[in-house]
């Protein structure tokens, strides 16, 4: 079996904006394997968001090709995308990104609904995750209610419920502080000895320096 | 809307058919070419033949001819001046005449024997007599010769008859009696009545044939009759209803349609305002069916609890409308219109506020799923 999960070859991507054409991303080449643990680094404007949403299937390259656990993702249509997703990747935002009229089980039982597991399941297994995160006391709060590292942490749920392969996080303590923050790095540190790939784009070393693996992006382009 | 229209509907169904249906009323008409002898523009006589021809005829129950005058009627030093219809004892079951308690129509009795009683309208009672006064027993005299008062018709919502003019204006004699008194040469009308409005144009083009032979006439001269039918006339203003409730409804329907787009407008808004949660979804796995169908669903249920506030609302409207007193002559003829809320009314309005409801939330539905994730989860 392979174990090369991510797989960028040759990747580019451009915005075009009327006449003006801006060069996010130049000739990416990127494999990462089961088990690791991946920072990608770079200031504001060097690309890395860009290179985040091509990872985690939310836009496509407009060169090179992109093969996530052994598929093809770039001639796949928006629904199949939305599948893709669903299935592999566990996205954690630096905004919490939690619905604000749903509760906590709710928010993370958000995933399953779109996967077609029934009403019960989906209520189970998002207790079940909130539960190891310590987060037991709140299953029928609002996310107004909880504190930034509480809600970090319903987003972490969201993100592991449908069991993906990838958690994919961006800036995922940039609006935490110094405890909450530490506290979702040690929860990575714990995902990825159970065997989750984790890869977390940031512009703080301090961030960058938990992973396994750092790689940095200027300009478009990997430096190291 | 409909309600209203539904309501006058069905009340002129019911004036309507105080009218009398099964009812044909034949009148002579005037040849209108040649024919064996006989030249144009002659004009057809009926006969007692044509009577008896006409009741020995499949489909009819009755034949009874009818003669119509105006003429004075005189209680005492009062006077009025009215229309009189000399008929036969049937005449009130197929116009649904009823007269008050203790009082009769004219009657085989006063047929058979050829009686000078006479049955007047409520509005010839109220020109002769005091309100307290009770016509019946009382004598009249028509033409000089005392009529005893029999029966008063009672009021009734009407908009039909064959005198041209509503019942309560009508006097009758029995038209033995009248055919006693003046021997009249010709019958003015036949009132005919029928089993099975299926059989009336085959019945009437046999009665057409049959009297053209008994005179002489051409029997494929159809201008020689001319029938009136009240269940064709009930259809004719039947449809006429129909079509004034398709215009309220149409009406109804352009507001509707304002309403439909308020809905979409706010959805817009609401799509517009949910963008970065249109993303989340997304990239949480979402499909364009399933942001669609919960955008859909939403106008549904704003649709749907407007639609519910409609009813409970049109439901006290229909309530107060029918509180509001209506009198007059004009009410008395056409009926007092009640708004009825019908099940096919609202069934009709359901199914016109789900589509409303869903077209309404179909294309926001269809913008919101046209979000680009990517862009929508850096969108502030």
């Amino acid at each position: 079996m392979n174990d090369i999960i991510i797989k960028l070859q040759n990747i580019g991507k451009t915005y075009q904006t009327g006449k003006i054409s801006f060069e996010a991303l130049r000739n990416i080449n990127l494999e990462i394997k089961r088990g690791e643990y991946v920072a990608i680094l770079g200031p504001s404007g060097s690309g890395k968001s860009t290179l985040m949403q091509i990872i985690g299937c939310l836009s496509t390259p407009t060169t090179g090709n992109y093969t996530l656990a052994g598929k093809e993702v770039g001639g796949l249509s928006s629904d199949e995308l939305a599948k893709v997703r669903n299935l592999y990747i566990g996205f954690v935002f630096q905004k919490f990104n939690l619905m604000p009229h749903l509760t906590v089980v709710d928010n993370v039982a958000l995933p399953l609904v779109y996967r077609g597991v029934n009403d019960n399941e989906r209520t189970l297994l998002a207790k079940e995750i909130l539960a190891q995160l310590g987060l037991s006391n709140h299953f029928e709060h609002r996310s107004n209610e909880l504190s930034g590292g509480q809600q970090q942490r319903v987003a972490i749920a969201r993100a592991l419920v449908t069991n993906p392969e990838v958690i994919l996080a961006d800036e995922p303590t940039g609006n935490l502080d110094s405890k909450s923050g530490a506290e979702v790095v040690n929860l990575f540190n714990q995902l990825n000895a159970q065997g989750k790939i984790v890869v977390t784009i940031t512009h703080d070393t301090d961030l960058a320096k938990h992973a396994k693996r750092v790689v940095e992006i200027h300009d478009g382009k990997i430096s190291n | 809307m409909l309600a209203v229209g539904e309501g006058l509907r069905l009340n002129f169904a019911t004036t309507m058919a105080n009218a009398g249906s099964n009812l044909l009323t034949i009148a002579p008409g005037v040849a209108s070419k040649n024919y064996l002898g006989h030249s144009a523009n002659m004009q057809l006589k009926f006969t007692k033949r044509d009577i008896k021809t006409i009741t020995a005829l499949p489909n009819i129950t009755s034949a009874a001819p009818q003669y119509g005058f105006d003429t004075k009627l005189q209680y005492y030093d009062r006077y009025t001046y009215s229309n009189f219809q000399a008929v036969a004892p049937e005449y009130a079951a197929i116009h649904r005449i009823q007269v008050g308690a203790n009082q009769r129509f004219i009657s085989a009795v006063d047929f058979k024997e050829r009686k000078l009683v006479v049955v007047i309208g409520s509005k010839t009672a109220e020109k002769l007599f005091a309100p307290e006064e009770n016509p019946v027993g009382n004598i009249a005299y028509i033409e000089n010769r005392p009529f005893v008062i029999i029966g008063v018709m009672q009021k009734k919502a009407q908009t039909w008859s064959t005198g041209g003019m509503p019942d309560a204006y009508l006097n009758f004699i029995p038209s033995s009696t009248y055919e006693l008194l003046n021997n009249p040469q010709k019958i003015d009308t036949i009132a005919v009545t029928y089993e099975d409005l299926k059989l009336l144009p085959q019945t009437q083009n046999i009665i057409q044939k049959i009297i053209a032979l008994n005179h002489g006439f051409d029997p494929n001269d159809i201008s020689i009759l001319s029938f009136s039918d009240i269940a064709k006339n009930q259809e004719k203003t039947n449809k006429f209803f129909v079509g004034m409730q398709i215009f309220l409804g149409i009406i109804g329907g352009l507001t509707l349609l304002i309403a439909g787009v308020g809905i979409a407008n706010v959805m817009y808004a609401s799509v517009a305002q949910a963008t970065q949660q249109i993303g989340i979804q997304m990239a949480l796995g979402a499909t364009k069916k399933h942001i669609v169908s919960h955008y859909i669903l939403e106008s549904l249920v704003a649709t749907a609890i407007g639609g519910i506030i409609g009813m409970i609302m049109t439901l006290i409207f229909v309530f107060l409308l029918r509180l509001i007193p209506m009198k007059g002559e004009f009410f008395a003829v056409i009926g007092k219109p009640e708004p009825v809320l019908s099940f096919l009314v609202l069934t009709i309005v359901i199914v016109v506020l789900g589509i409303t409801g869903f077209i309404a939330g179909l294309f926001p539905a269809l913008k919101a799923a046209k979000v680009d994730p990517a862009e929508a989860l850096v969108y502030e």
